[in-house]
């Protein structure tokens, strides 16, 4: 018995040293490299930022601050690269938003998007400006509701029931779209892969190792990733274009 | 032998030298002395009597003094009559074209081979000549092309002017043709367009040609003129291009001293003139294109000589109506190479997207481009609106510098329109200090923010899967609900089976509180109803008026128990013998009663049950 407590006090000690030495400690790496930046010494406060990601941490602040610092590096591709991994996480920050849209405007590569209809467009603003969390309690509270109606359609008069029709009818229609566009987001954050160009310059070409040029997109251009192949990949641009690049000239969001 | 052999054996062997083919093979050279890079036209004639089948055109034998560019072969055919002392003779001439063009590679004199050719198992050999290659050019060619650029040194995106001019000798006996002056210009054009963006100037080929006097000869000439405006830097060379024309020889017969033959000769009769097709080629010409110097922020990326005119239409407009402000550029460059300029910032004015205009003009000194925008500007509020200066900076490679060129400030008078709502705000377009952007940055680092890790997806959790189950649930609970009661409504018979326990048992319960208020033969009697009741409600058959025989006898066949009919029988017998028999009911007996009877109810339900399973 004596035994027995002698390991559980060792164990318990144990645990407390591991949780207070080896555990990151990733809010002093934040300090510090906040504290670099504010110095506008950009290469050091990136270490810490990208030791804070190594270690396991995904958060939308570390990757907005190390934007910043390879923006004011001058490397405009990982810029854009981090400040998209954190809109992704955070797609209705404003900062991130607007650093991305100024870094963007300083890009080399100014591909138009195709023009969208009318409906098109509306919805696309929608789906831009509700985030999904908001939209799945949306769409959570309209069923609710709606089911809860559909058991009192079952058990009252057919007069009350014609209402609840009419009230049945109006939600489902402002369900559609919410579930439309929160169907949209997962599927595009779980199936849909983009990438930014890292590279001065980079050839897409016909094929993996190929030699047709099919277009050049410079630095901090964001492709959608259609297919990946060894070491290879197919990109395509917001215009339909698509050539195969290598994976190291570009990276991954 | 006879005097009549002899006679025979002549005519016999002027019969046979009569009917030996009539052949000569000879090779001609148009000139013997020529410049490098010129041209020389080769002919091997071969004249026969008789017409020849499988003839090989001969091959020149590989050398390292000239290169053969182009050969081909043709034939002609003559016929000459004769009448002497009025006998009729017709002789046939064949003749055999190949034609060879050569260009020589080095200055100096080299031999043209003899060229052998084989008709009808016999060959024929044709005698080798000098040629003589000098590096002047030679004055004797008849047609000339000469690229001729307006400069050699030029910046990048500058405009250059290139003429092609071909010249053809008046007394020359050469034809220019328009398929060959197209292919030149294709040719020129498809090379040009690898380092330069080109247009041709007045985009069409001459029609006309101009008479002037080289070196006291007249020539005839031709000339296209070519906008260049290079698109990389470096040494960009133009090689030396071909163009193809004819060469026209008259035919020279074998008898060429038969009268008929000059009379024959003529275009009345048919071809007098041989056509040989040759090339001209032109002079290549070493461009030196510059990158241009390190520029400011500023530049437009123009270059070229450029004009800005900037004019406002009209000056004194109300409130809420449109001022045209036009701003013009000319300058010698393509329309792609002006940029637009945009307005500044205008406090309370409404600037509209502008009206883009793009003209050009084509002149002798090349391509000169004018581009309008026209910004309708709308003012918001009575005042003086200042348009501010605009600057365009270009570079200038006849100075070899950047040059920023500026319009003066426009000033609008701004008078009360029917909108304004702020009539007093006078001198309002004067104000200087209002807060404008002058920069852009980016936005400053998060340094307030909990570090957590941002993985979780909502959509993902099992919290998400729980609550989105809800709604269905309750659907499907209600639904099933509902359905049951519809078929509960539609079996009543089943509801009254399935609440007999419960209906009896809320029997007993009522009884066992009124038991001591109501009369005992009253007690017994809603005993007895109670279990006739729970009977009836369970078994689906009435029990009331069935004799004790009976009743055990239904209970039996409908699968109950011996032992539990038998415990019920015996109690209702009991039961009997209060009510009919005179046995007097004591207090403590009615609770025994009421608890016996329970425990039977409950004993049938349970084995009804147990037998339903």
């Amino acid at each position: 018995m004596k035994n027995i407590f002698v390991i559980l006090i060792q164990v318990l000690f144990f645990s407390f040293f591991v949780n207070n030495v080896f555990s990151t400690p990733v809010n002093y790496w934040f300090e510090r490299a906040n504290k670099f930046y504010e110095q506008q010494q950009y290469d050091s406060a990136s270490l810490y930022y990208e030791k804070i990601l190594q270690s396991g941490i995904t958060n939308s602040g570390v990757y907005y601050n190390l934007g910043n610092c390879y923006f004011r590096l001058k490397m405009i591709g990982l810029s854009v690269l981090n400040y998209e991994k954190a809109l992704k996480l955070s797609p209705n920050d404003q900062d991130i938003i607007a650093n991305l849209k100024f870094v963007n405007s300083l890009l080399i590569d100014k591909i138009p998007e195709p023009e969208k209809p009318f409906l098109e467009a509306i919805f696309s603003k929608f789906h831009n400006t509700i985030p999904l969390n908001i939209q799945l309690i949306v769409i959570f509270i309209i069923l609710l509701i709606l089911s809860i109606m559909f058991s009192f359609f079952l058990f009252v008069s057919s007069n009350s029931r014609l209402w609840i029709i009419y009230i049945a009818c109006i939600l489902a229609l402002i369900l559609l779209p919410f579930c439309i566009s929160a169907g949209l987001k997962i599927y595009a954050t779980e199936k849909i892969f983009y990438a930014i160009v890292l590279t001065p310059s980079l050839d897409a070409k016909n094929e993996p190792n190929g030699n047709k040029l099919i277009f050049t997109v410079h630095e901090g251009t964001k492709l959608k990733i259609v297919k990946t192949l060894g070491e290879w990949s197919l990109v395509s641009l917001p215009n339909g274009i698509s050539g195969w690049v290598q994976d190291k000239n570009i990276g991954k969001i | 032998m006879s005097y009549k052999n002899i006679t025979i054996i002549i005519l016999l062997f002027y019969i046979i030298l009569y009917a030996q083919d009539d052949i000569s093979f000879s090779v001609t050279a148009d000139k013997t002395n020529v410049t490098l890079g010129e041209q020389i036209q080769i002919t091997a004639q071969l004249v026969s009597n008789k017409k020849l089948k499988d003839l090989s055109m001969p091959q020149i034998p590989k050398n390292e003094d000239f290169d053969v560019l182009h050969s081909s072969q043709n034939q002609s055919q003559s016929t000459s009559i004769q009448i002497i002392n009025g006998s009729m003779s017709q002789t046939v001439n064949i003749t055999y074209y190949f034609q060879y063009s050569i260009m020589p590679k080095k200055i100096g004199s080299f031999t043209f081979p003899s060229l052998k050719i084989n008709v009808e198992g016999k060959e024929y050999v044709s005698s080798p000549f000098q040629i003589n290659v000098t590096k002047e050019p030679s004055q004797t060619s008849d047609v000339r092309i000469s690229l001729i650029p307006n400069k050699k040194n030029l910046y990048l995106g500058e405009q250059a002017i290139l003429t092609v001019k071909v010249s053809q000798k008046a007394q020359a006996s050469v034809q220019l043709t328009q398929q060959g002056l197209a292919s030149l210009y294709e040719n020129l054009e498809k090379n040009l367009s690898k380092n330069f963006a080109i247009a041709r100037l007045f985009n069409q080929l001459p029609s006309k040609g101009v008479m002037e006097t080289v070196n006291g000869e007249r020539e005839f000439s031709v000339s296209v003129q070519y906008s260049l405006f290079p698109l990389s830097s470096g040494e960009i060379r133009i090689p030396p291009m071909p163009l193809e024309y004819i060469g026209l020889k008259r035919i020279q017969t074998r008898r060429s001293y038969d009268f008929f033959d000059d009379f024959f000769s003529t275009d009345f009769f048919g071809p007098a003139v041989q056509q040989i097709p040759k090339t001209a080629i032109s002079n290549g010409l070493i461009l030196n294109v510059q990158t241009l110097p390190p520029s400011s922020k500023q530049f437009s990326g123009a270059v070229g000589t450029f004009s800005l005119k900037v004019t406002a239409a009209p000056l004194q407009v109300p409130a809420g109506e449109a001022v045209t402000f036009t701003i013009n550029i000319r300058g010698n460059t393509r329309a792609g190479n002006i940029p637009d300029i945009s307005l500044p910032q205008l406090t309370d004015c409404d600037i509209l997207a502008p009206e883009k205009q793009i003209s050009h003009d084509t002149t002798s000194k090349g391509i000169y481009c004018s581009k309008t925008l026209k910004y309708p500007i709308i003012p918001k509020q009575q005042g003086n609106l200042v348009i501010p200066s605009l600057s365009f900076t270009y570079f200038d490679p006849i100075l070899g510098q950047y040059k920023t060129i500026s319009s003066d400030s426009i000033l609008i008078t701004v008078t009360q329109g029917k909108a304004t709502l702020q009539p007093s705000a006078t001198s309002r377009y004067l104000t200087q200090e209002e807060i404008r952007q002058i920069g852009r940055d980016i936005r400053y680092i998060k340094s307030d923010i909990q570090i957590k890790n941002q993985t979780f997806k909502i959509y993902k959790s099992p919290l998400f899967f729980i609550l989105y189950s809800l709604p269905f649930l309750i659907f499907i609970s209600s639904l099933l609900y509902k359905l049951n009661s519809l078929k509960y409504k539609k079996d009543s018979s089943l509801i009254l089976k399935q609440k007999a326990l419960a209906n009896a048992q809320k029997n007993l319960s009522i009884l066992k509180k009124r038991a001591k208020s109501i009369p005992k033969e009253e007690f017994l009697s809603k005993i007895y109803n109670c279990i006739e009741d729970f009977i009836t409600n369970k078994f689906g058959f009435s029990a009331s008026g069935k004799t004790i025989d009976a009743l055990k006898e239904e209970l039996i066949n409908k699968g109950l128990n011996q032992k539990i009919v038998d415990n019920l029988i015996s109690f209702i017998e009991s039961l009997d013998t209060y009510r009919f028999g005179g046995q007097n009911l004591e207090s403590a007996s009615i609770k025994e009663i009421i608890e016996k009877t329970e425990k039977i109810i409950k004993d049938i339900a349970k084995q009804k049950k147990g037998n339903s399973r």
